[in-house]
């Protein structure tokens, strides 16, 4: 049982790197539903980025903050660094020379007059315009029960999806089988004052999970204030917490290596409610941020939760447990067991100081468990955290000297490691940013909310050394390389020996005009692993990943979009065989302006020789549903998203999608087999505002 | 010290004539030499010695961390007669029981404010302790093209003809390679890199360098490589007629190599 649910957390944890990726996806999405009219072309930008992500990951709490600012726009003369934080495109660097741009010069009178800011490119502004705007305000009057009532602004979503093939976990199989229904639901509702009140509800219930005692197997909700006088922020209920460079304290999502390159400088958020539908990453309590001083704000938090765990009994028949199931899925009879096996208590406080272009904090919390972690079994994981208490210890800072942005964060878990990383990112003139940054994170650092950047699932166990540019030499070239060179100094999961590798991306963007692009990219990735060899003792070999791509797309009219792609992929491991796998597809898109009716279809080929060269590509969903399709196996993709506008504030969404693989009996594994050579998967939601 | 001699050797031996000793300052651009001005580019793309108006000699001394008895050193210098250049090269690599040497002489010239054009010609000597010594003979050819004031394209291939040792008794091939490269020239301070190389029987090798200047007297450099990965970094200092550059390039399995280059233009 156990490798199962090593496996389950390492494949959950290794979303994170992606998912700039994702959320850039996600804004593209937008754009395709929301901002079309603007010709805003964020989705292309966006859909260019697209990396691997093995799961769909709900990444709703920025698709909100995204989708609020479309209805509410910032007002640029009227906003802090920290709500120009939100807006995942903007680096930090372009956020501090935003405010010194204003603190020197006054009030904006044309969004166009940010040309002349330092590193603000003409596409960082063309992304900016749909969410900002210069005039208007977004403060309410007084909060009222009666305000809060006339003015107050609703949204509720209801999500329906179903895979339409019997899988094998929803067969009367004797042991291990999926105990509920195969129907995946979701329930969102917001709630909206302006920007001091807001409330939320989510219920969730997964595919194969009962309707236990109650409707859904997953609740969330929260109720948050804002700008209280001393009181910043206040949140009840779920919230999540980023500080720094997430190596201390940062739940929710984390954004790591991307093609754009200046996206390895975190942008905290710091306190902020919880909305999404991620069962493990965030916190449930109470926390509110506090001015203390005019400079000084203070983060206390407390939270109490329970989670899934899988546990056994030690020899003095205490229950103890070595990992913790991020999944928060609840299906077959263990997972029934493990479910909320362990509590969790967290407790701390964060101390920031902000002046000027410098800003400096500490972070100190003890997190404390129902029951003990015992030292795991493989020795890739003999110093991971063992015992019921852990303290954690943070300090971080960033400073902005000219055009150059440095930042940094060390952390340290009492009788554990230590981990810290620096870094700059530099506008070296108006057309070239320099990202460097060195990490190093030690291999028995103990942290349950860490989220730095690193090239593992966990920042843990690593040394590297990422080296980024971005060139955008005109309006219709912009050209971004990377590369990451990273050490493992202990073993890890299938590797039997310290090892390295490295990472190098490189893109070039062509847009000669409004309505065609073109994106060229080349990845190449080197790591070391176990060989496949039956040797008494295992040696590493090396494995290389390369991927090639040539997309383009053509917005032919106001109606009618093309986007086609071809994608090689390549894998080789030691002395073996080199494998090739490619991609082609053809996306159209169909959204006239007011129209009722929009659209988009996906037609794709696919063909990879095994899941090494596997292939992920963004895929267009419903509103706040974000998935990277994996190419895999012989065969064909399609989709059909559909979106029709009932009322003003009622849309309701449907998506169809199928995969046809050839020259197969049965698809899937364990208990998401399937008979057959088809896998369709069918989804409805409808959104009401009000 | 067998051992590390014999590694440098084996991992970098099949690499070292088409990737020669280029200067601290094109080696901390990741051996950035195929579009770039330098008088350091007659060990690469000779065309990229046409920007010089007086003669200029440079020296630079490269060491490898993994063993102390392995260097290389080199110098390279330049006259320049209107829009004709003569440059001339020699280099040595090794320790003891085996040493590499090249001596070049390249004629370059200017064809309007656009385009040069290169050609370089090189004697190369390779001695074995115990298997004696071979000779051989090879060509280089290269093109700079200015785009505008800010791009520059060049192009080069070394040893086209794939001249060989005139012995039977050392199998060691002189490369060829097949080289193209861009710059960007941001702003007066920032210029970046590429190259895209191709060795016989090696995979393509891609290159990226940036250079800064962060004062008139100071530029700081970073590089990185593709095939093998490697990593670079380095600084130049330029005062009144002096350059004194220094860089170093990390290998995975090579380690660190620093190296210094002092040159000077009349």
């Amino acid at each position: 049982m156990m490798p199962i649910l090593v496996m389950h957390r390492k494949l959950h944890l290794a979303m994170r790197y992606n998912l700039l990726t994702t959320l850039l996806m996600m804004i593209s999405f937008i754009a395709n539903a929301q901002i079309n009219e603007e010709q805003v072309e964020v989705r292309d930008i966006l859909e260019s980025v697209a990396e691997n992500l093995p799961d769909d990951y709900d990444i709703t709490e920025l698709v909100d903050i995204l989708v609020r600012y479309r209805k509410h726009p910032i007002n640029l003369n009227k906003t802090t660094p920290d709500e120009l934080k939100t807006l995942v495109f903007l680096s930090p660097l372009q956020i501090s020379n935003f405010s010194s741009h204003i603190k020197e010069n006054g009030d904006l009178a044309d969004v166009l007059e940010m040309q002349s800011i330092d590193g603000f490119d003409a596409k960082t502004i063309q992304n900016l315009l749909p969410f900002v705007t210069l005039t208007g305000t977004t403060e309410y009057g007084k909060l009222t029960f009666r305000s809060a009532l006339d003015l107050g602004e609703h949204d509720l979503m209801l999500r329906f999806a179903q895979t339409l093939q019997k899988q094998k976990g929803f067969t009367d199989l004797p042991g291990n089988r999926y105990l509920g229904s195969a129907e995946r639901f979701q329930t969102r509702y917001r709630y909206h004052y302006g920007t001091v009140f807001s409330a939320a509800i989510t219920f969730e219930k997964d595919a194969g999970e009962k309707f236990i005692d109650k409707p859904f197997d997953f609740f969330s909700g929260n109720i948050a204030l804002f700008k209280l006088g001393k009181f910043k922020k206040l949140v009840v209920g779920d919230y999540t917490l980023q500080f720094g460079q997430g190596l201390t304290l940062w739940s929710g999502f984390a954004f790591g290596k991307g093609p754009d390159v200046t996206s390895v400088a975190k942008k905290d958020l710091g306190l902020r409610p919880y909305t999404s539908t991620n069962e493990y990453s965030f916190l449930r309590g109470i926390s509110a941020t506090i001015s203390l001083a005019k400079n000084i704000d203070f983060t206390p938090f407390i939270s109490f939760r329970n989670l899934d765990a899988s546990q056994t009994l030690d020899s003095a028949g205490n229950l103890v447990q070595s990992t913790i199931n991020q999944t928060g899925l609840h299906r077959t009879p263990t997972e029934i067991k493990n479910r909320n096996a362990l509590s969790q208590q967290l407790y701390g406080a964060v101390f920031q100081y902000t002046k000027n272009e410098f800003s400096v904090g500490t972070i100190g919390y003890q997190s404390k468990y129902g029951n003990s972690f015992i030292t795991q079994r493989a020795i890739y994981d003999r110093f991971s955290f063992t015992g019921k208490s852990l303290t954690n210890l943070g300090i971080y800072y960033n400073y902005t000297y000219k055009n150059v942005y440095l930042y940094g964060e060390g952390s340290k878990s009492l009788n554990g490691g230590l981990a810290y990383l620096n870094g700059a990112l530099m506008s070296l003139s108006p057309t070239v940013s320099a990202a460097i940054t060195y990490r190093n994170y030690s291999k028995d650092f103990h942290n349950f909310f860490n989220q730095a950047v690193a090239e593992s699932s966990e920042a843990v166990n690593e040394k590297g050394l990422y080296m980024g540019l971005n060139i955008i030499p005109n309006k219709r070239w912009a050209f971004s390389v990377y590369a990451d060179y990273f050490q493992f100094p202990w073993l890890k999961f299938r590797v039997d020996a310290p090892s390295k590798g490295y990472e190098v991306l490189s893109q070039a963007v062509y847009t000669p005009n409004k309505i065609f692009k073109l994106v060229l990219r080349f990845k190449t990735e080197n790591k070391q692993q176990n060989t496949d060899l039956d040797v008494p003792i295992n040696f590493l070999d090396d494995v290389k990943r390369e991927g090639y791509r040539i997309e383009s797309t053509w917005q032919a009219n106001q109606k009618w979009r093309f986007q086609n792609r071809i994608e090689v992929s390549q894998y080789k491991k030691g002395e073996g065989d080199r494998e090739f796998g490619y991609l082609l597809y053809q996306d159209i898109g169909y959204s006239p302006l007011f129209a009722k009716i929009t659209g988009n279809l996906r037609i794709a080929y696919f063909n990879t020789p095994s899941y090494n060269s596997r292939i992920y590509a963004y895929e267009d969903d419903v509103l706040y549903s974000f998935a990277f399709g994996m190419y895999s196996g012989k065969g064909f993709r399609t989709y059909l998203n559909l979106k029709y506008n009932l009322a003003k504030k009622l849309n309701i969404w449907a998506r169809y999608a199928t995969y046809y693989y050839q020259q197969v009996a049965s698809v899937g594994t364990y208990l998401d087999e399937i008979d057959g050579n088809k896998k369709s998967e069918i989804k409805i939601q409808l959104r009401y505002q009000f | 010290m067998k051992i590390p001699c014999f590694l440098l050797i084996f991992l970098s031996t099949h690499y070292l004539y088409g990737q020669n000793n280029l200067g601290a300052r094109l080696s901390a651009l990741a051996d950035n030499g195929a579009s770039v001005n330098d008088i350091w580019t007659l060990q690469s793309n000779p065309a990229g010695i046409t920007f010089l108006d007086k003669p200029a000699i440079s020296l630079s001394y490269i060491k490898n961390l993994l063993s102390n008895e392995i260097s290389s050193q080199s110098v390279v210098g330049v006259i320049p007669f209107k829009n004709n250049f003569v440059g001339a090269s020699f280099q040595r690599y090794g320790f003891s029981a085996y040493n590499e040497s090249k001596i070049g002489f390249a004629y370059a010239k200017k064809f309007g404010e656009s385009l040069s054009l290169a050609l370089n010609t090189n004697y190369h000597q390779l001695k074995i302790a115990n298997y004696g010594a071979t000779t051989g003979f090879s060509v280089d050819i290269g093109v700079l093209f200015h785009l505008n004031s800010h791009f520059v394209i060049g192009a080069f291939t070394s040893n086209p003809s794939r001249q060989k040792f005139n012995t039977d008794l050392i199998s060691a091939n002189i490369a060829s390679s097949f080289n193209i490269g861009a710059s960007y020239l941001a702003t007066n301070k920032v210029l970046i890199a590429t190259t895209v190389s191709k060795i016989t029987n090696q995979s393509m090798d891609i290159r990226w360098g940036i250079e800064y200047k962060l004062f008139d007297l100071l530029s700081l450099r970073g590089g990185i490589g593709t095939k093998p990965f490697k990593q670079h970094v380095g600084f130049g200092l330029a005062f009144k007629k002096f350059l004194m550059d220094m860089a170093t390039s990390y290998d995975a399995n090579l380690g660190y190599a620093p190296q210094i280059a002092l040159g000077y233009a009349l």
